[in-house]
């Protein structure tokens, strides 16, 4: 018995003393790199700022393993000589993996060792690190950026999406190339086989969808096809037909009398739609274990999909591989863009991939702000991105017919050139009408015409503007709640997806109204009018200066106009 | 006269039995130091790397944030015990991780041990030696690939399973949307991945055991089912029960990625874990407090559980500690 | 001696299912090899199945060319042979003594250790120990942290404790001291335990991933499993610029992430055989009859 109590006693004071020592070497850590930011060099209007003394930066950097053994490595290769020789500060690079990166860069930030420069998309993320004040606000470096002063008069919605709650810009972005996040991609041999046209309507749709799955359009005697798929990201392409812009982590809200409301009438259109398209075998019964859309894809290539929702992502890549393997396995495919069908709650257009997007925070411990400012001004002119992203004229590229630079010999670029982008994380390509899509296709390739001239349309049809955009905003600027409502709402998400499943699968058993009337239920029940209320507040105080749904189709249409 | 005479001897043997016993202690120290000198290394890195951080368990308690560290933080009490425990699902979820782990320990336990038998009888040692390679295998698999396999084999159109019923003019079964098949293949993947590496051990300690035993057995006309329930499972008794008392301690513990990677919405109510929820919480900036808040919940669960199991072993006298 | 009809059906059906078993276990493994060297457009029309379709090795060469990933075989082996040395060396350290009966609070010192199974500090203040300690960087980060599983030592205490007295008995008479004792009786009785331990120690340092992601940071130091989870991330075609996208082309997720599962479990099943030499049956018995 006294033996238990000594030995108690002696792991409470383990502990304890643990506890003091990690305590202590950490904080000593933070007392001693006090904080340099609030020192703004000054420099009188007109005059033009010292040639700085060469600095130090550190820059974290996505980590893919993507440098060949030939080429170095992330922290050393042709392309960190380069600007370590040419550029105005000594640059070192932390590579981070870009699976864990939050992970990595957490540890980082709690051990008081992170980088100057923090480049990651994940916005929470980079919420959180400005709530533990770990960032340095951008306004005290701007003047050693003239190239991003420029981006931002030039781009307003930069700086409404980079500004915190206190006012003061604390993220860098960069403004890219608006793409239509998925798309409608109709079989068209499959039409003209079935007598058929391209459907207007989501009730046309649906008729066109059946007749896919029932009327064995391949004409190889078996039920064999599907009409549509209905797996992940797709799943949220037919949600947004109705307008509502759910998807696994976000909810549906919808703007109606100015008040931000939950969008229960589109969810009760888009369910109901959904449940159809199970019930009657139009799409795979197994969608809900399709998790990366894998087996829609397949089932495409193999010719078995009519109506495929596609990720936009990657149309050159879709267009040199994708479409060649749709063709060996099915010699008589045609396939056609399509816009969304007109649906009883309106006409919208898919959800635009975030063209304004941001990257880059600043570190408050940085310990040389103006080396900072200064590196990311040299990195953000385009004679820098160009060099880093294409690689060296004459070597890797030479001017093309349009102007843009051309790929001498893909494979060198591969190696020598690929591995280099994300250096240039933060670059606005948007503003090289290069680096768009249109221009990225050999026209003289009849392959390549046909799917450059595939992507026109698909433009045509996603950014017309007599289509309303479904939801709020883009996913990305919607805005973060706080800790105890992030339990709320992954609670709701988690009821509502369980219960819209359950309808979709469950027959006659389980309505889709049924599912609407319980999910409300379960909402009101978990404290859903705490969100509604978050949400309500955020858009009075933010509606004129947050990123919203018509500044998305602002920049897509800006964009359009330069590749006519 | 004659009590005198008869204590005396007892005293004596009291006075050797104090001096032995005195020896006996002296030597058990000389006997202790170059163990404590093994010891020592090991103490040291028990303390640094396991009690030292072991501190660190205080921001369950606190609101942690990279500006005040681990020492400023502030104190919150059992707010972040609320925050987690408040939801109406965290019962379920609770419940669901503890069933499915001792659902798991029921079935799963007993098939490394019965796979190390089986391995043991064969006669012909390159079909041993292939066979327990093999069976290795799944364990270096990602739960990635195994789902991808179950999905191949258990999907309602197009998987294996339900094809061959086909044949049958048998109607499909949606294997993975019902609760309890889902459950049956979430066990089944599991054990079946991880069989491999537990037989080992067995393995290791099927090797201790006297052949003769067996032989004498054989002789004497036991068949081979007395031989291996007379023989064989006592021979590794020992290491069954250090095992079991080690799952224990593991029973809070529902893969992470096993379930993310199996589970879906139409079995949500059964397949939603610790381990899940919290990952979906999300990259909050408390997200550090709730994690070491949970984790501090399932370690006293897991702790509890191990002690109740050593006090249960100590009757069959394989006590842990 | 001649077995039994009742013996010869057990064996044969034993045979049988530990056949079938077999069989499930590794044709998943031909099919990901079989996936790692065929041509893409079969792989995305998910047309592989047990032999490649359009055989070709430019998955391979991609992999081993194209990235660190050579470099990082190479520090995968080094953390790994090191490691289970010293892993080894301590878990002797630890069950050795806590196995003698005779050990000074036994009993404590176990249950101190089992504790540290339960509960953890956790991700951060386990980094900040290694970082004040100046590990950052360096194997002994993952060595140290890794030097002892407690559970591998329980397994080897157990085995320890087992070992029959009168062998141990017999030494002692000869004037053995409990060092000697050690290494000229128990290590050599211990070998199927100690290959044993070699080979859990070895996977789980092969297969480091979060310890090596955390203390280390210089992309040239990194193991093979961070380098082949990187490449997996190569073709997040969302967000590189489109000019990027023909780099990607030839070489699909799913035969990367073939090639990697492969290049990572081949070396485990190449081991495993050479330690099955130590199962050998009978071990104790030579020492207590001769």
């Amino acid at each position: 018995m006294k033996n238990k109590k000594l030995w108690l006693g002696m792991t409470v004071s383990v502990v304890a003393l643990g506890a003091a020592l990690v305590g202590c070497s950490s904080n000593s850590k933070q007392e001693g790199a006090s904080p340099s930011a609030a020192a703004p060099a000054s420099t009188k209007p007109g005059e033009q700022p010292q040639p700085a003394k060469r600095g130090d930066v550190s820059v974290s950097m996505y980590d893919r393993g993507a440098v060949p053994a030939s080429e170095g490595s992330y922290e050393d290769n042709r392309w960190t000589k380069w600007i370590n020789q040419n550029g105005p500060a000594n640059v070192k690079i932390v590579p981070v993996l870009r699976s864990d990166s939050t992970k990595k860069l957490n540890v980082l930030f709690a051990s008081g060792s992170a980088p100057d420069i923090v480049n990651e998309y994940t916005t929470p993320f980079r919420g959180s690190l400005y709530d533990q004040k770990q960032l340095m606000p951008i306004d005290n470096i701007l003047q050693y950026m003239p190239e991003y002063q420029k981006l931002l008069t030039q781009y307003p919605q930069l700086k409404k999406a980079g500004t915190k709650p206190d006012g003061k810009l604390y993220e860098i972005g960069k403004v890219k190339e608006a793409v239509p996040a998925h798309i409608l991609l109709i079989r068209t041999d499959w039409l003209k086989k079935l007598n058929l046209s391209m459907p207007t309507t989501t009730d046309e749709l649906l008729a066109v969808a059946k007749a896919f799955a029932d009327q064995d359009p391949d004409g190889n005697g078996k039920k064999d096809t599907y009409g549509m798929n209905m797996s992940t990201y797709s799943e949220q392409a037919i949600n947004e037909m109705f307008g509502e812009s759910s998807s696994s982590t976000l909810l549906a809200w919808d703007l109606k009398d100015g008040k931000v409301v939950r969008a229960w009438d589109k969810e009760l259109a888009s369910l109901t739609f959904k449940k159809k398209l199970y019930d009657e075998g139009i799409i795979d019964k197994d969608y809900i274990n399709d998790k990366d859309g894998a087996k829609a894809k397949q089932d495409f290539l193999n010719g078995k999909i009519g109506i495929y929702v596609k990720f936009t992502g990657g149309w050159y890549d879709f267009t040199m591989n994708d479409m060649g393997t749709l063709k060996k396995n099915a010699p008589t495919a045609e396939i056609a863009p399509l816009g969304y069908p007109k649906s009883p709650m309106g006409t919208f257009t898919g959800a635009i991939d975030n063209p304004v997007q941001m990257t880059t925070v600043v570190n408050a411990k940085a310990k040389n702000p103006e080396a900072v400012g200064r590196y990311l001004d040299f990195m953000m002119k385009p004679e820098t991105a160009s060099k880093i992203i294409n690689g060296d004229e004459g070597t890797h590229w030479k001017k093309g017919e349009n102007g843009c630079p051309q790929i001498i010999d893909p494979a060198k670029s591969k190696n020598e050139v690929g591995y280099a982008f994300d250096y240039e994380m933060f670059y606005s390509q948007g503003q090289d009408k290069c680096s768009f899509v249109l221009n990225q296709f050999n026209t003289s390739d009849p392959l390549q015409k046909a799917g450059m001239d595939m992507y026109k349309d698909v433009q045509k049809l996603y950014f017309d503007s007599s289509r309303e955009y479904p939801g709020i905003t883009v996913g990305d600027h919607m805005p973060v709640f706080s800790a105890d409502l992030q339990v709320i709402n992954t609670t709701i998400l988690k009821d509502k997806g369980d219960l819209f499943v359950k309808a979709i699968i469950s027959g006659p058993k389980y309505t889709a109204e049924q599912a609407i009337k319980d999910a409300q239920t379960a909402y009101d029940k978990s404290g859903g009018k705490q969100l509604d209320d978050f949400m309500n507040k955020w858009y009075q105080d933010n509606k004129d200066t947050a990123f919203l749904a018509k500044d998305v189709m602002t920049i897509a249409k800006q964009q359009m106009e330069q590749v006519k | 006269m004659s009590n005198a005479v008869n204590q005396a001897p007892a005293a004596l043997t009291a006075m050797h039995a104090e001096k032995a016993a005195v020896l006996k202690r002296r030597r058990r120290l000389k006997q202790n130091i170059p163990l404590f000198l093994m010891l020592l290394p090991v103490i040291v890195y028990y303390i640094l790397f396991k009690y030292w951080p072991m501190g660190g368990m205080v921001i369950a308690f606190k609101d942690y944030n990279f500006a005040d560290g681990i020492l400023h933080s502030p104190w919150v009490g059992l707010k972040n015990f609320k925050t987690l425990f408040s939801s109406p699902n965290t019962l379920q979820i609770i419940w669901n991780t503890f069933w499915l782990s001792l659902l798991n320990l029921v079935v799963g336990f007993p098939v490394p041990i019965v796979l190390a038998i089986m391995l043991n009888e064969v006669r012909r040692a390159w079909y041993k030696r292939w066979v327990q390679t093999i069976v290795y295998l799944p364990y270096f698999f990602s739960w990635v690939i195994v789902a991808g396999i179950v999905l191949e084999l258990f999907a309602t159109d197009y998987g294996t399973v339900n094809k061959v019923l086909k044949l049958f003019s048998i109607e499909p079964i949606t294997f993975l949307y019902e609760a309890h098949s889902w459950i049956a293949i979430f066990l089944a993947a599991g054990i079946w991945k991880e069989m491999g590496f537990s037989t080992i051990v067995y393995l290791a300690a099927l090797t201790t055991i006297d052949p003769a035993l067996y032989e004498s057995a054989g002789m004497d006309g036991a068949s081979k089912w007395r031989q291996i329930w007379h023989i064989t499972l006592p021979g590794i008794r020992h290491t069954i029960i250090l095992l079991l008392i080690l799952a224990m301690g593991r029973v809070m513990e529902v893969g992470f990625d096993q379930v993310y990677n199996l589970q879906n919405s139409a079995v949500a109510d059964v397949s939603e874990v610790i381990s899940t929820y919290i990952y979906k919480i999300g990259l909050g900036s408390s997200q550090f407090s709730l994690t070491t808040a949970m984790g501090l919940f399932e370690s006293v669960i897991s702790c509890t559980l191990v002690l109740l199991a050593n006090r249960i072993a100590r009757k069959f006298d394989q006590a842990l500690f | 001696m001649k077995a039994t009809k009742g013996e010869r059906i057990f064996y044969a059906i034993n045979y049988i299912l530990l056949g079938l078993l077999a069989l499930t276990c590794v044709l998943p493994f031909i099919h990901i090899i079989a996936l790692s060297l065929s041509e893409r457009s079969a792989v995305d029309s998910g047309h592989v199945f047990l032999w490649p379709v359009g055989l070709q090795f430019t998955a391979y060469k991609i992999f081993f060319i194209a990235s660190p990933a050579f470099n990082a075989f190479k520090n995968s082996i080094i953390i790994t042979i090191i490691g289970v040395v010293l892993s080894l060396f301590g878990t002797i350290l630890a069950a050795y003594p806590l196995s003698r009966s005779y050990l000074f609070a036994r009993r404590y010192l176990t249950l101190g250790m089992v504790f540290t199974m339960l509960f953890s500090g956790g991700l951060i203040p386990t980094y900040l120990v290694v970082k004040n300690m100046h590990l950052i960087d360096s194997y002994w980060s993952l060595w140290l942290t890794g030097f002892i599983s407690t559970y591998n030592m329980l397994l080897m205490r157990s085995y320890f404790e087992n070992i029959p007295y009168e062998v141990q008995e017999a030494a002692r008479i000869d004037g053995c001291s409990d060092t000697s004792l050690l290494i000229r009786v128990i290590l050599p009785l211990s070998l199927p335990m100690l290959a044993t331990l070699a080979l859990f120690y070895g996977i789980s340092y092969w297969n480091a991933f979060m310890s090596v992601l955390m203390y280390i940071n210089q992309s040239e130091m990194m193991n093979l499993t961070v380098v082949v989870q990187a490449m997996l991330q190569k073709n997040d075609l969302l967000n590189s610029p489109s000019l990027n996208v023909e780099e990607q082309a030839a070489v699909a997720t799913e035969m990367v992430k073939a090639v990697g599962v492969v290049v990572m479990v081949v070396p485990m099943l190449v081991i495993y055989p050479f330690l099955q030499k130590y199962f050998v049956k009978g071990v104790m018995l030579g020492s207590v009859k001769g």
